[in-house]
């Protein structure tokens, strides 16, 4: 689409933001950052980050829960989704934070505690789900959904 | 809000932007297998992701915390529980000497009683590594409770326990003795009650266990209550290392960046399966907040 070469592509070619996100907790360990914006790199897809408008370089990489297994689809409490708003579950999008196994070198996600967007109030929120089966380490690509031919 | 949303957009885009070249240098390092420590690249987001791995060391010495308060409540709790089923069997044996009993039997049981109460001394006596649970903060040298046959006299205070969970948090551990202390009373009562083949006294007695019973039950839901705060406190301090764990991966954007790539590679039909509807759901969710 673009005539220039793709390492000079623009800023706005490669990177998509949204609007700022209200998480009125913070995120646990992040509790001081209550404003983020996600943030998609094209080449990166479908891997998307969180960064905090407080202090841009603090962020997270996440993926959309809603790509992956749906055994591991939510069970969230009606009184954490009231500290965002109680949004109906179409207004829901969930993503998992993701981080890097320092031995592996593999990418893990964390499934016990998603974080949870209501896209119509633009509230966000990390919940902590009380489960068994949800692991904070889950490796990435045991989420992956196979055999649907899709 | 429209101002303030692109005023936002645009100090994220300026620092993305100043981080393009930092990137390509990542792309780079990744190509030609790391030739470069992200120390030496980039002194400052070194010193950022190693002050935060020490944000990890304490977030782990206050876990510890945590978990030494929890074994101490579910300490405290298991004797609390002896010490109630201890009420109820006294209560069993003063009803069953109650009705039409004779004397003698009444005087059969008092042993009994008299071991009820000895247990529930001992439980009130209990230890956790070396100090006594509920002597206040008299954990050492002195029982919390004596017992000279007669009757039993609390020897700690009210004194309340914690442990450090957060840089400026504490949360409360213990039960003190004289939360309880009327239990003993109520059965030393029936003790003396049936010892001296007294009816109305042993009603009384009775009545007594039964009003302490319900007491300490709410005593041990306070301690479950003091449990439950340290494990979401834990569980809190968990996900927060975690995050703090998600935040280096994306320091030392090298692994990260090379771990992507790997999986994007390796997991390559699903990710053109996914491709259109990865498509759908960052533009939704985008375009949704844009």
């Amino acid at each position: 689409m673009s005539d220039k070469p793709k390492d000079h592509a623009s800023k706005s070619d490669r990177v998509e933001l949204s609007d700022p996100l209200e998480f009125p907790a913070g995120l646990p360990g992040f509790e001081e950052h209550k404003q983020f914006i996600f943030e998609s790199r094209a080449e990166m897809r479908p891997f998307l980050w969180l960064r905090s408008v407080d202090d841009p370089e603090m962020a997270l990489p996440i993926i959309s829960c809603l790509l992956l297994k749906k055994q591991v689809l939510l069970h969230i409490s009606k009184e954490e989704l009231s500290l965002i708003g109680s949004p109906a579950e179409a207004d829901i999008a969930p993503y998992y934070i993701l981080r890097v196994d320092p031995k592996e070198g593999t990418i893990t996600a964390n499934t016990k505690a998603p974080v949870i967007i209501n896209t119509k109030s633009m509230q966000g929120r990390q919940v902590i789900l009380e489960r068994d089966g949800l692991v904070v380490d889950e490796p990435l690509k045991n989420l992956v959904p196979s055999g649907e031919g899709a | 809000m429209r101002v303030t949303n692109s005023l936002i957009k645009d100090q994220i885009i300026n620092f993305l932007t100043a981080n393009q070249e930092r990137l390509a240098d990542v792309q780079r390092q990744i190509s030609t297998n790391k030739e470069v420590a992200v120390s030496s690249d980039d002194p400052v987001r070194f010193d950022r992701a190693s002050r935060f791995k020490s944000l990890l060391g304490k977030n782990e010495q206050y876990t510890s915390n945590i978990d030494d308060g929890i074994a101490w409540i579910v300490m405290g709790a298991e004797s609390l529980d002896v010490v109630y089923e201890a009420l109820q069997q006294a209560k069993v044996l003063a009803l069953q000497t109650r009705g039409d009993a004779v004397s003698s039997t009444r005087a059969q049981v008092v042993p009994y009683v008299d071991a009820l109460i000895e247990e529930m001394v001992l439980m009130g006596n209990s230890k956790f590594m070396g100090k006594y649970i509920f002597g206040g903060t008299i954990t050492k040298d002195t029982e919390p409770f004596a017992y000279d046959g007669v009757s039993v006299t609390y020897n700690g205070n009210d004194g309340s326990l914690t442990r450090k969970v957060g840089d400026d948090t504490y949360l409360e551990i213990n039960t003190t003795g004289s939360e309880f202390l009327n239990a003993f009373g109520a059965v030393i009562a029936l003790r003396d009650a049936l010892d001296a083949d007294d009816g109305a006294a042993m009603d009384a007695a009775i009545a007594q266990i039964d009003t302490v019973s319900t007491q300490l039950l709410n005593t041990i839901a306070r301690a479950g209550s003091m449990q439950r705060k340290l494990e979401l406190t834990r569980d809190n301090l968990e996900i927060a290392n975690v995050n703090l764990q998600s935040y280096i991966s994306q320091a030392e954007d090298v692994d990260l960046m090379e771990a992507i790539l790997q999986f994007n590679a390796q997991e390559l039909g699903y990710r053109a399966a996914l491709e259109s509807s990865a498509r759908i759901m960052n533009i939704s969710i985008l375009d949704h907040l844009r």
